[in-house]
């Protein structure tokens, strides 16, 4: 029934009848016709070759730009170690007492040249509070700009300051140590946490270093001593490594609670501080691995008269409670803010 | 369901799929010649189409005969080919017809249009005027459906677009217009019904 009526409503629909087209209105529609038509632009550049081609390559562009972003990021959690078996040379050079390098012909390093530059005329002058204060403004700098790589490098080789010839034995030992405990994450850290408080020796024996050159000099002359080891004139060679098993730290915050400290040690007042009555917060990006152990400290907020080594000191020596996070003890990354100053 | 494949203007369309290739590739390049092959193909269907949607008035028909044309040349570089060129240009020619009604400023008076001077002399005058009743209540009724089932109807029953050309450029499924047509047919029944004068 419905499809009856359907069919007459079909049928009365195509029954309407047009009126035949006006004569004329074809020649009319022909004038009409434009001598160029236009051509979608969009059209055009689709039928160049070149247009798949420089749209696959922007993807890739765009592909390897995310690529190297995420590799950037995850560089984070790479560590600096020095090499586990230095070279030949060096090796030597490290036991023996007699043959440590000057601190002229210290190896620079790669990532601090300027630094080590600037420090030789100096070390010349005999100002070892001023150079002290300067030393400290680009220890900051330089924390700032390149924690965590170049700072604990920088300290590192002012190990090898004559200052440091006295006790060689020892130091070589404790430097031995944080080169070979590369491997334990804590080892550069710590290791340049150690070499800190000898930062001022080191300076303050700038004017007996002078007196020292002369004779190494005179000595390298008679052919005592041997030639500088070509693995000392050349920078310290460092590199990356991943570590495999260690998460990456997790800042604490809102979800994250700051580790409890188990064991404080007060930071030392250096003289000069006191005689300057300086005092002040030291404000510390601390970071704190699984145990609870202090693996690395990076200077925010510092103060002069080598109050920062003393609290850099202080706090790695510091043992906090261990992070439990879904029940797995992370590594977290915590800022310290440290009083310190003369009474 | 009472579809109709062909109708006299779309017979007079005897263009094959690859005719509109090749015409379509011919007038991009700037080829006049092929381009006033398309029209003489397909002017009668364009303007057949438009006169039953204005009533019957040939001269308004033929104005948006023209506008039609004059936009279908402006916009060719555009047209993707996913449908038939007579398709795209009813669509085009429908486009203007709801252009032309819908502009303020060029009212035109649809329910007012003279019927059409189709007399058949073997027919009584009586006839003659109660198939023109007939007609213009009929063309009012569709002019009233809305948009969708409109321009379904009107391209199937008065352009002679078949129901897969019309799912093409709708971009929707034949099943879909069939269904339009059925809404189509009962809505038309209720406005018939309505206005039974």
């Amino acid at each position: 029934m419905n499809q009856d009526r359907h069919e007459e409503l079909a049928r009365r629909l195509s029954a309407i009848e047009a009126p035949p087209p006006p004569e004329g209105l074809l020649d009319k529609l022909r004038g009409d016709i434009p001598d160029e038509f236009p051509v979608e632009n969009r059209s055009r550049v689709r039928q160049f070759p070149g247009w798949s081609l420089g749209l696959a390559a922007s993807i890739m562009m765009m592909i390897g730009a995310a690529y190297f972003a995420v590799s950037y990021q995850k560089s984070a959690q790479y560590a600096i170690v020095t090499p586990e078996a230095p070279p030949p040379g060096v090796a030597v050079e490290r036991k023996s007492k007699t043959t440590l390098p000057a601190a002229s012909a210290l190896p620079p390093s790669t990532l601090e040249p300027r630094m080590i530059a600037a420090e030789a005329p100096k070390q010349n002058e005999q100002a070892p509070a001023r150079a002290q204060e300067q030393d400290l403004r680009k220890d900051t700098l330089a924390q700032k700009r390149d924690e965590p790589v170049a700072a604990p490098l920088a300290k590192l080789q002012r190990t090898y300051a004559p200052e440091a010839q006295p006790t060689a034995v020892a130091e070589s030992r404790e430097t031995a140590d944080a080169v070979g405990g590369a491997e334990d994450e804590r080892g550069v850290a710590v290791g340049a946490v150690r070499s800190a408080d000898r930062v001022d020796a080191a300076q303050n024996a700038a004017p007996r270093e002078s007196a020292v050159a002369p004779q190494q000099a005179a000595a390298k002359a008679a052919g005592n001593v041997a030639a500088p080891p070509p693995a000392a004139a050349a920078p310290v060679p460092t590199r990356l490594r991943m570590k495999s098993e260690a998460p990456a730290p997790v800042r604490a915050g809102r979800a994250i609670p700051t580790p409890r400290v188990l064991r404080k040690v007060d930071p030392v007042v250096p003289g000069d501080a006191k005689k300057a009555r300086a005092h002040g917060i030291v404000v510390l990006d601390v970071t704190i691995d699984a145990e609870g152990n202090v693996v690395r400290t990076t200077l925010l907020k510092g103060l002069p008269y080598g109050l920062n080594e003393s609290v850099i000191d202080a706090v790695s020596q510091w043992k906090f409670a261990p992070t439990v996070i879904n029940g797995r003890a992370v590594p977290v990354i915590v800022e310290i803010p440290v009083e310190i100053g003369a009474e | 369901m009472a579809v109709i494949e062909t109708t006299e203007a779309g017979e007079a369309l005897a263009m094959s799929g690859s005719d509109d290739d090749r015409i379509l590739s011919s007038i991009r390049r700037g080829d006049r010649r092929a381009a006033e092959e398309l029209v003489e193909r397909t002017y009668q269907m364009v303007f057949a189409s438009l006169a039953r949607l204005c009533g019957g008035d040939g001269d308004l028909a033929s104005d948006l005969t023209q506008e039609t044309y004059r936009k279908a040349w402006e916009s060719i570089g555009r047209f993707e080919g996913r449908s038939r060129l007579s398709t795209w240009l009813y669509r085009i020619a429908y486009t203007t017809f709801l252009n032309h009604v819908r502009t303020p400023r060029r009212v035109v008076a649809l329910d007012d249009a003279s019927p059409m001077q189709l007399v058949d002399p073997a027919v009584g005058a009586d006839d003659a005027l109660r198939t023109a009743e007939e007609e213009r209540r009929l063309r009012a009724a569709v002019l009233t459906l809305p948009d969708d089932l409109q321009f379904t109807v009107t391209a199937h029953f008065w352009a002679g677009l078949s129901v897969t050309e019309i799912a093409a450029i709708e971009k929707v499924t034949s099943v879909a217009i069939r269904k339009r047509l059925a809404r189509a047919f009962t809505a038309l029944e209720t406005a018939l019904r309505k206005d039974p004068s």
